[in-house]
């Protein structure tokens, strides 16, 4: 890649998260945006005045139901003659929009932007009706692929090519349900034993119904600040110390020959690289001392699992036994998704902001009953498009040099 | 915000009907159109990587440059990945079913499909069968539409 002049250092100043839960309880979509963007600028102590531009995290629509929704959702983020981007990269989405507003910051042509985004998952309850709409019409939309039959299909590979047991991908559940009943935003507050988990019904051989996330409703919002702008009466600034993106190939079919890396269709590659990127501007060379806790994007067991190797923090295809030992628990060498994570609360179009928010919330101590102690130097990640759409976001206590 | 009056929900329902109609590149198009008229399995080669690409794309995606050269795959095949579906979905097959990617002879990639023939009334005896690396054939229906469905996959005998 070519060089490019440095960015300017970005802090987040303000999160804001609406309690997540069953859409069929949450306020009207556009009601949501308004309410998170508002606890983000409180907490910030600032106003809408003060935005330079906002940016909105809303995936497919199909799922909310309103086509071209940026329209409706202007006034509720406070877009009025602002610059509005609206960015879509499927479950990537929240942190590909806390990247836009990342890069709105550190160009320098903004001071403060607003990222903000919501979901209702269940609008219509027709989901993965929606999501089989993901693939091409011609080669595979036929078959009838889902995002739950890709994640299974991947699972099934991580198995042959490195032994992973389904009561392997039960113990992430355990951990997930733990931390989840500690987060007060989290959707599913409740713990599961591995023996519960291994009885929960297939829905796509080897994931069981305590293997996945629930579908989510709820807003989620960031104020991202240059460090000129820092107002004294806002949150301790988390500051963002790396970012990167990597998407992968469409084809599920074209990712099975071992790559360099050693990789394929079992792992996840493009995380990987993400990764790399994003800690070669962090300054990180050994993830696994110099990071204290990851929120990672898994919406199923077994991401969690090849994520955790992706992002440098195991071997490849040792991860599995190591949450078996509890090496990625609360209480763990490195915690892994401490608030519950997408196994616990799915929004769709915020979930990967949420990772992001819940890592600025830990840099600043103020995670709660789910706080990892001491926490300097956080990993978020996202992924979208069934596997296809990686993100990469360093969060840190302290102003990068 | 005042005091609402009652906390009754207020739903709307509403429903999305569309109909689209999608125009196949004539690669895709060629691709199907053999398969149901002539009953053969293509794939198309990148002139840079020399992969064989399967199901044939006009693109390479690794090198960005058009794809050239056809190639009549075999009618045996690798399975690579696959999973049991247990999931009904409105609008989707009745399951259980098997979706599989299997890596024909003669190509570098793989392509999607059911995987047919295998008792799945109990999942522990259907995987004792069911493994990847298995051998597979790549079958045609009797009836064919031009539908990438046209085919589906056995384990080999």
């Amino acid at each position: 890649m070519t060089d490019v002049v440095s960015p300017r250092a970005v802090a987040a100043v303000g999160v804001g998260q609406t309690p997540f839960g069953p859409t069929s309880e949450a306020p009207t979509y556009v009601v949501m945006l308004q309410q998170a963007a508002s606890q983000a600028l409180e907490a910030a102590n600032l106003t809408i005045d003060e935005i330079d531009a906002v940016v909105l995290a809303l995936a497919p629509e199909s799922l909310m139901g309103v086509n071209h929704a940026e329209r409706w959702c202007t006034d509720y983020i406070g877009g009025r003659m602002k610059p509005v981007l609206r960015i879509q990269t499927g479950g990537a989405t929240g942190l590909s929009a806390v990247q836009a507003g990342y890069q709105h910051v550190a160009s320098g042509l903004y001071e403060r932007v607003l990222v903000v985004g919501a979901d209702r998952v269940r609008e219509s309850g027709d989901a993965q009706k929606i999501f089989n709409k993901i693939w091409d019409p011609f080669y595979e939309r036929a078959l009838p692929f889902t995002t739950i039959t890709m994640i299974a299909m991947s699972a099934v590979r991580y198995m042959h090519n490195y032994g992973m047991t389904e009561r392997q991908m039960a113990r992430v559940s355990q951990k997930a349900h733990y931390n989840g009943a500690l987060n007060p935003n989290a959707h599913i507050r409740r713990e599961v034993t591995v023996d519960e988990v291994m009885e929960s019904r297939y829905l796509s051989w080897p994931l069981k119904l305590l293997d996945a996330c629930p579908q989510s409703a709820g807003g989620c919002a960031v104020v991202l600040s240059s460090a000129d702008a820092v107002k004294p009466e806002s949150q301790s600034p988390a500051w963002i110390t790396g970012v990167s993106m990597a998407g992968e190939t469409y084809y599920i079919g074209d990712r099975l020959e071992t790559s360099e890396r050693g990789y394929d269709y079992g792992d996840a590659e493009a995380l990987a690289v993400a990764a790399e990127r994003a800690y070669a501007m962090a300054g990180i060379t050994d993830p696994r001392t110099q990071i204290d806790a990851v929120e990672t994007y898994a919406s199923f067991t077994p991401v969690e699992i090849h994520n955790a190797e992706a992002l440098g923090l195991a071997d490849l295809g040792t991860a599995a036994p190591l949450f078996e030992e509890g090496f990625f628990d609360l209480d763990g060498e490195i915690p892994l998704n401490p608030s519950g994570g997408v196994i616990c609360t799915n929004p769709i179009s915020v979930t990967a902001m949420v990772r992001f928010v819940e890592a600025v919330l830990q840099v600043q101590g103020r995670a709660g009953a789910h706080q990892v102690p001491g926490a300097k130097t956080v990993v978020a990640t996202g992924a979208g498009g069934s596997h296809q759409f990686f993100n990469v976001a360093i969060v840190s206590s302290e102003q990068p040099k | 915000m005042s005091t609402p009056e009652s906390t009754e929900p207020w739903v709307v329902e509403q429903r999305w009907d569309l109909t689209y109609n999608h125009s196949a590149d004539p690669v895709t198009a060629h691709f199907l159109r053999t398969l149901r008229d002539e009953g053969k399995v293509l794939g198309i080669g990148c002139p840079v990587c020399k992969r064989v690409l399967a199901p044939p794309r006009p693109v390479c995606d690794r090198d960005f440059c058009e794809t050239e050269g056809w190639v009549e795959l075999g009618s045996t095949g690798t399975l690579e990945l696959f999973t049991i579906m247990y999931l009904a979905i409105d609008g989707l097959p009745e399951p259980p079913y098997v979706l599989a990617y299997v890596m024909p002879e003669g190509a570098d990639t793989a392509i999607g499909g059911f995987l047919e023939g295998v008792d799945l009334s109990s999942t522990e005896a259907a995987l004792e069968h069911l493994t990847v690396g298995a051998p597979v054939t790549i079958e045609l229906r009797d009836e064919r539409q031009g539908r990438i469905t046209d085919l589906y996959f056995r384990l080999a005998e």
